[in-house]
Parts: structure tokens; sequence; C-alpha cells
């Protein structure tokens, strides 16, 4: 997989870079950190990202989910089993919208090392990037990162404590209709995560209720503590009626969800 | 056939590397003609050798023949050329193989299953169809013929017969163009938005004439008796990958063709500027001249998010190096400042950007076709597609799509010599139309 990273010495930040990896871009800075540390840190960034678009891609012939969705193998991996779980622990909490399958979750059957997808197809385009950065965020906790700002896609942003001249990292949210901005957010050891549709990307949301792509002029900002909930909950909400929207976020106090529509 | 113990290595070693030997659909599904060579019946084929005869022994041919050496599961048995200097140089290049001098009288030969034929064009249809009708498996060079009532024709007897007949489209089996097909197809790189192509030379696509009155026969790409000129000499592989790339047909084509610079007495074009549009509005915009090179030869596949430059087996983001919200984030880190980063969205913004970098569509060196040869380039797919043609003599799978790939891509080469000789813009024609168009 191809990537590029550079240290300024003078800040102490490290910056480094993905061009193409799960579909999109992905960017990482972290301040206040030694060049050696860091490139650690990246290096194992860079490995698991691989893992993870190798276990998850619906396009790599050599991927699990590829094989499995072609009818190649009902063989199940316990590092795939596990992301089912959780994606099941998922379906449950948003009341069946974030659903994998796209279609009917329930249809899913597995057990340790096989699976039964009863004709369904995997995607785990809803959670992947958020899956990535709940490994980012605890491998950085672990490392002792105090200052951070990565950026997946511009869709899944994960904030490090704050800005090293601000009290935080100050984002905004672009309006993908017209110039300017939909909202600014205050971001500070959490993340956000936005979903929505854009002029030459639309309908790429399926309501698994009824098959259909949600194709409004949408935005959805979450900010939470947890990057997979908060990528699994801008889907969601994306999806929801506005009375299911306030159902389902009674579970979730803690997170702070908006809808824009433009 | 004769029996052999040698395995096909470098189409096994190709497909292998494409993933196709470990279950490989969704490539498949961008280039289906793979599966015509693909190990589903090994035991068919195995231990036995195609008996290949070559017809037109000139450049082309002898550089067939230099990539039939490393094909194990097939031999040469037999030469034919009217023009006793390439047959010579051909037959020392093969010994063993029997000689002809008239194509007929080969096609009798019971001994050969499949034939080779790397003749000027506009003998092209008419070789075809008798080697079909004598029952032979046939590879052909392209374009499939000089004119659209030969590619009908051509068509139309493949279609009712069983007999494997190949295109030399040798980007349809280049791992890099696969892959970056692969990769448009996917969305990847967005929705595909235009195709730029192109091919420049600074020569005269001349070769040495011993004699006068051998002309017409040796630089036969210059007259129109033999050849189409540009369009079908270089433009078919590069319109055919562009249909390739969005699995459609253009319904428009439009153009202007001149001899700007080499006025010899030749009667095709050296200068052509040809649009296909198709009728979403997208556009191949096609450009090739032959007394400048400084642009050389690209495949240009233009997506909302990025370009794939199949010639050279790499791609480039729109929003590469940087999109603004990183790049004014770590401007802030450098002047220790604080503001606001516009980074987040539903997806990446467009900016405008001075410079793209390069980056690989497949892993490994990728050998890049300057387009300056007459002849040929290294591994361009031109063993890999020989060698299936080959397999295919044994197995008797025909390749899917092949012929079609290589009538739309002949007919619009055709059609586009047509628009630029008339002046006008020329809709596809009814009466060429096949099932396999989409348009």
């Amino acid at each position: 997989m191809e990537n590029s990273f550079s240290y300024i010495a003078g800040s102490r930040a490290f910056h480094g870079s993905i061009p193409l990896v799960m579909g999109t871009r992905f960017d990482m800075l972290v301040c206040d950190i030694e060049r050696r540390p860091a490139q650690d840190i990246w290096e194992n960034i860079c490995s698991n990202l691989a893992g993870m678009d190798g276990l998850l891609s619906r396009f790599s012939p050599e991927s699990e989910v590829y094989k499995i969705n072609e009818g190649l193998v009902s063989t199940l991996s316990p590092d795939l089993q596990t992301v089912l779980e959780i994606c099941s622990g998922w379906w449950l909490r948003t009341g069946g919208l974030f659903d994998i399958t796209k279609h009917d979750f329930r249809k899913l059957r597995w057990s340790a090392g096989a699976i039964d997808t009863g004709g369904e197809k995997l995607d785990f385009g809803g959670m992947g990037k958020g899956l990535a950065l709940k490994y980012i965020q605890d491998l950085m906790e672990s490392r002792g990162v105090t200052s951070a700002f990565v950026d997946f896609g511009s869709s899944s942003i994960l904030a490090m404590g704050s800005h090293p001249f601000g009290p935080c990292w100050k984002t905004s949210v672009a309006n993908p209709y017209e110039e300017g901005q939909v909202c600014e957010v205050c971001l500070k050891d959490n993340c956000l995560s936005v979903s929505g549709n854009r002029p030459s990307y639309s309908g790429h949301i399926i309501n698994p209720g009824d098959g259909t792509p949600v194709n409004s002029r949408r935005i959805v900002t979450v900010v939470g503590r947890d990057p997979l909930e908060a990528e699994v909950l801008s889907t969601a909400m994306m999806i929801a009626t506005p009375q299911e929207r306030e159902s389902i976020m009674e579970n979730f106090p803690e997170t702070e969800v908006k809808t824009y529509d433009l | 056939m004769k029996e052999t113990q040698e395995p096909d290595l470098g189409l096994r070693r190709f497909l292998k590397g494409l993933g196709l030997l470990t279950g490989g659909a969704a490539l498949l599904s961008t280039a289906p003609w793979l599966s015509s060579c693909t190990p589903g019946e090994p035991a068919s084929t195995k231990g036995r050798k195609a008996r290949i005869a070559l017809i037109g022994c000139g450049s082309r041919g002898q550089y067939h023949l230099v990539m039939m050496r490393s094909i194990a599961h097939a031999e040469v048995v037999a030469l034919c050329d009217d023009y006793k200097v390439n047959l010579d140089a051909a037959h020392a290049m093969v010994p063993s193989a029997r000689t002809y001098t008239d194509y007929r009288k080969l096609l009798e030969d019971k001994e050969i299953d499949g034939v080779i034929i790397a003749t000027p064009l506009g003998l092209h249809a008419r070789m075809t169809l008798d080697a079909m009708a004598a029952g032979k498996h046939v590879f052909c060079e392209k374009a499939m013929a000089l004119t659209l009532d030969e590619c009908k024709s051509v068509y139309e007897a493949y279609r009712s017969s069983d007999r494997v007949l190949y295109y030399c489209m040798q980007r349809m089996f280049d791992e890099k163009y696969i892959k970056g097909i692969q990769m448009i197809r996917e969305g990847s790189l967005g929705e595909v938005v235009g195709m730029r192509c192109h091919w420049f030379r600074n020569a005269d696509w001349r070769r040495e004439v011993p004699s006068p009155e051998l002309e017409r026969r040796i630089n036969w790409r210059l007259y129109k008796e033999y050849s189409a000129g540009l369009m079908t000499e270089l433009a078919c592989h590069q319109i055919e990958v562009c249909n390739w790339a969005i699995d459609k047909m253009p319904s428009q084509i439009c153009g202007m063709g001149d001899i700007v610079y080499w006025k010899d007495g030749r009667e095709v074009y050296d200068s052509v500027n040809v649009t296909y549009r198709y009728s979403d509005g997208r556009k191949i915009c096609y450009e090739s001249l032959i007394s400048n090179k400084y642009n050389g030869m690209e495949d240009q596949i233009l997506c909302k998010d990025g370009t794939v430059d199949l010639t050279k087996g790499v791609f480039y983001l729109e929003n590469d190096n940087l999109n603004s919200g990183m790049k004014q984030l770590l401007q802030q880190i450098k002047t220790r400042t604080f503001a606001s980063i516009p980074a987040a969205g539903p997806s990446w913004r467009p900016e405008l950007q001075s410079r793209f970098t390069p980056h690989p569509v497949i892993s490994g060196k990728v050998s890049v076709n300057a387009g300056q040869s007459m002849v040929a380039a290294d591994n361009d797919g031109s063993d890999i597609i020989l060698s299936a043609f080959c397999d295919a003599c044994l197995s008797g799978r025909r390749a899917e799509n092949v012929v079609e790939e290589a009538y739309c891509a002949t007919t619009l080469c055709l059609l586009g010599n047509m628009a630029m000789e008339e002046g006008r813009t020329i809709e596809f024609p009814e009466q060429y139309k096949i099932p396999y168009m989409k348009f």
C-alpha cells in the first residue's frame, strides 16, 4: 500500500498520508512527538489499514468478504467473526437501520469458523473507517499521544487532545451543494462522523427496510467519544425518521447528532 | 496435436498475477475474455501442442514467431508469404516449418490447428473468412477489416461458426490495463466523465523499398487499397479501451484529418483529430500526429475523483498531495497559529492542483510502451494474448467478447475516417449495429 510521511522537526509534528485505502484518502497529524515513536505508530497504522482493507474489501479477490460474497468459501475467520458480532450489536441498537447486508441482516447465520449468508452480500462500507479509527484511537492512547488529528476520507475525523495552539481542533463541515460550510465543531478527545449525499454521489446509502436509496440533500453529523459508534450512527441517522432518531439516540446521551437538510 | 510435458508458464503466471487462479469473478466481469484461458479444463489441453501457421511473415509476423518460442503448448508448423524476402527470413527462424506462397494452399494443410494472420489490413477479412471456412482457428492482427461491410461479414461468419477467433487487441490482456479498468469500474475514482487518447510519433511510417514496384505492397499502411491509416493502425487499440472502461458505445462521430507534413504521395492522413460522443454526453477526444512525438502515447480515463493513465499503469487523484484542510492545518502548525480546519464533509471537495502525483495501478515493475515502434513493444500483452489463443486452439474455448470488442473498435475507427473525409457528424449506422453494443 502506497503511503508517505514527513516529520516537521521544528514543530515536533508528524504527518502521514495514504492516497487510497478503503476507497478513500487517509491523513494523520500527530503533534508533540519525536520522530521515532511517531514513525512506529505510522507503520503500525499502515499495516493494520492494509489488513482491514484486505479483510473487508468487497472488490479484492483476495479478501475474505469477497470470497464469501462470491460463494467461494463458507468458512469464517475469527477476525471477521468478531466484526460480524460488532455489526450484529449495532443492527440491534439502531433498530435494524444499520445493516451490512443493506437488506436483511437476519438471514446471516454464523458460528465459529462457518458462515451462511442466506444469499445476502456483506458490505462493511458503513463502518470500516469507524472501526479503523477506533483501532487508531486505542493505539494512540496506549502510546501516550496527547495531540493528534486523523482525517479518514473527510467523513471520519478523530481528534486526540487539542490543537497545539488552540483549545480544541476546530473543524468545519463543508456544504457539498454550494460554497460555504454547514457547521463548525470543536473537537477534543472525541471524533466526528459525517454522512450525506453530494451532487455527484447520491443514493449510496440504502434503507434496508424497503431497499430504497436515500437521495435527499441531507447531511448528518455525529460527534462522540467512540469513532465506530459515530460512523454507524451517522449512517443510520441518514435513514431514520425523526421518531426513529429520537428513539435510537435516547440510548446515546453523550453523543451529539445534528441533521441538516440543505 | 503433438504431445508435450511442459506447462504453459507464461500464461499461468499472468493469470496467477491477476488473481484468476484463486477465483477472480470480479476480474472476469471486467475482462470476460480471460475465461477462455482459465484452467477450467486443464485435462483437455495438458500435454498437447497446438500446430500453428503464420500467414504474413513481415516484421509483425516475425515478432509473433519470437513470441511463439516461449509458448510451450504450441509450435509453428507452417509459414506463408508471397514476398520471398520475408518468407525466407521467417523460415530461417523456424527451419522445420513448411513454407507456402499461397495462403489458400496452406489452409488445405490438415496438420494445422490455427493460423496467425499478420498481413496488411486489406487482406484480413478475406483471409479470416477463408481460414474459418477451412476449419482453422484464427488469430488476426487488428483491425478487423478495411471496410464496414467486411467487418459485418466476419462477425456474422464468426457467429455461425464454432472456430476460435482472436484479434490482437493486446491491451485486453495487459495486466496494467485490466487492473486499471477494474479500478475504474469499481468506482474507486468516481464516475468516468471523459476520455483522452493520443498517439504521437515523429516518423514517416515508411519502410525501405528495394524496388519501386514494391512501394505499395511494402508501404501498404500509406495506401487506401490496404490501409485505413492512423485510425485502424493506432487508434483502434485506444478506442477499444475507452469503450471497455465504461461498457458503452459512442453514438456520434466527428473529426478532421489532413496530410500536414508527410506529403510524399501517401493517401492516408498523417494528422487526425476525432471526437466520439456517447449518448450521455461523455466523449473520447482522440488525436494522432506523426510529425511530432513530444506527447507520446497516452490512454487517459478521466474520472470525477481521479485520472487513470492506462498506458503508464498509473492513476492520479484530483485531491492528491493534501486536501486543503490538512494543508491549512500543517500551515497552522508551522506558523504556530490556530484556526478552523475546513476538513470535514460527506466527501472530498475537488481542488485545483498544479501538480499531480502518479500512483501505480499494479505493484512491481510496469512495462510502459512509449508507442514509437512500428512493430511491437515489450510486455504489452501481445505474448499473453497469443498464448491464450494457442491455449484456445487446444481447448476449443472461444474467448468471450474479443471479436465483439474488435468489431466495435474497428467500426468506430472506420467511421472516424468517414467523418473526417465527409466533414460531417456521423450517427452510428443502424445496419452495422450488433446486439453486443450498448449505446
